[in-house]
């Protein structure tokens, strides 16, 4: 019965939960990331129950968008006098805080009840992977990421290059001209 | 090339030259005017020795004639391709970024197409930073990605 006991420990403590950024949708992962900050993976969960974990996100600088969003994406805010009207797009947003565009969208995610400051207070947000080590020694377990990492062609050794199969060959009359290489303008 | 603008004028008063698929190397009024045949696949080479520069074009054995799949049009090998296949995307690429012309790889003209969107999407995630043109003002590229505005963060496509 100990293990029984142990699990339920488990489930009461807040774990602390690990997630890459790197060439994630920031959208996407904020939907993903609320569930652990709500405690929804947990048997226990209930809306009036304060069961969220705290979930460390690094690499926030790194996140993607999809297609041009990151011109056509726009955050408004009045100030309630007149003229107080502006929109900000998400790349401007980004550059002047790169944590900015993931805690906007999980916050706009989470439910608007008097629970969300304190799950907005256990997200960690970090531009980079300089983390400081009193968080760090916390988390136990990382959270999958959404997106495969797309591999660059220069990231390729050239064996690689080399032995994967090619779609046509050059044809006889072909003329590799050394001054083809780089074309100036 | 002096030669090459005076048969294009030759040709624009001829409207049925384009409904003729000649290969333009061998034997077609649209061909450029050289001193010697420009068959077979040659590489150019030129040798400076003492005020005597000789210019050569070398045969040359293709390297790729091992790896090639023989069905040549990729409609036909129904493969499901996604901008991030650049394996496959950088084969239709010269050195510097450009597309190579149809007549040269041989795919239909709906492949052709969609190859020009993927290439497009893959240049625009920073997929072949190497296989790029030059920038327009002459500076050097400082990593994979743009450094202008929005365009130097991470997209990705559907």
């Amino acid at each position: 019965m100990a293990h029984n006991r142990v699990l339920q420990w488990s489930t009461m403590a807040r774990t602390w939960w690990l997630f890459d950024a790197q060439h994630q949708c920031a959208f996407r992962s904020a939907s993903m990331l609320i569930k652990y900050l709500q405690g929804k993976h947990k048997p226990i969960y209930h809306p009036l129950s304060d069961v969220g974990d705290h979930v460390v996100v690094i690499n926030t600088a790194d996140v993607a968008m999809r297609e041009d969003y990151w011109r056509k994406f726009k955050y408004f805010h009045h100030t309630r006098y007149p003229g107080g009207f502006s929109v900000t797009s998400a790349w401007r947003l980004h550059e002047l805080d790169p944590t900015k565009v993931l805690h906007k969208a999980i916050y706009s995610r989470l439910p608007g009840n008097l629970l969300r400051p304190n799950m907005m207070r256990r997200l960690h947000l970090y531009p980079n992977e300089n983390v400081p080590t009193e968080i760090l020694a916390n988390v136990s377990d990382q959270i999958q990421q959404i997106q495969p990492i797309p591999k660059r062609l220069d990231q390729y050794t050239e064996e690689e290059l080399a032995s994967f199969p090619k779609v046509f060959d050059w044809p006889e009359d072909h003329v590799r001209d050394p001054g083809q290489t780089k074309r100036k303008r | 090339m002096a030669a090459s603008s005076a048969v294009r004028h030759f040709c624009r008063n001829i409207p049925n030259i384009a409904k003729i698929r000649i290969p333009l190397s061998t034997s077609s009024p649209l061909r450029e005017i050289h001193t010697s045949t420009r068959c077979n696949l040659r590489e150019i080479k030129e040798e400076t020795q003492a005020d005597i520069t000789v210019v050569e074009g070398i045969k040359v054995k293709s390297d790729r004639a091992d790896n090639v799949i023989k069905d040549t049009c990729l409609c036909k090998l129904e493969l499901d391709m996604k901008y991030t296949d650049v394996l496959i995307l950088s084969q239709f690429l010269r050195p510097d970024g450009c597309m190579l012309p149809r007549h040269v790889t041989g795919v239909c003209a709906y492949q052709q197409k969609n190859l020009k969107k993927l290439i497009h999407k893959a240049q625009r995630a920073g997929l072949m930073p190497n296989l790029r043109p030059d920038r327009r003002d002459g500076k050097q590229r400082q990593g994979p990605m743009s450094s202008w505005k929005w365009k130097k963060y991470n997209v990705y496509f559907e």
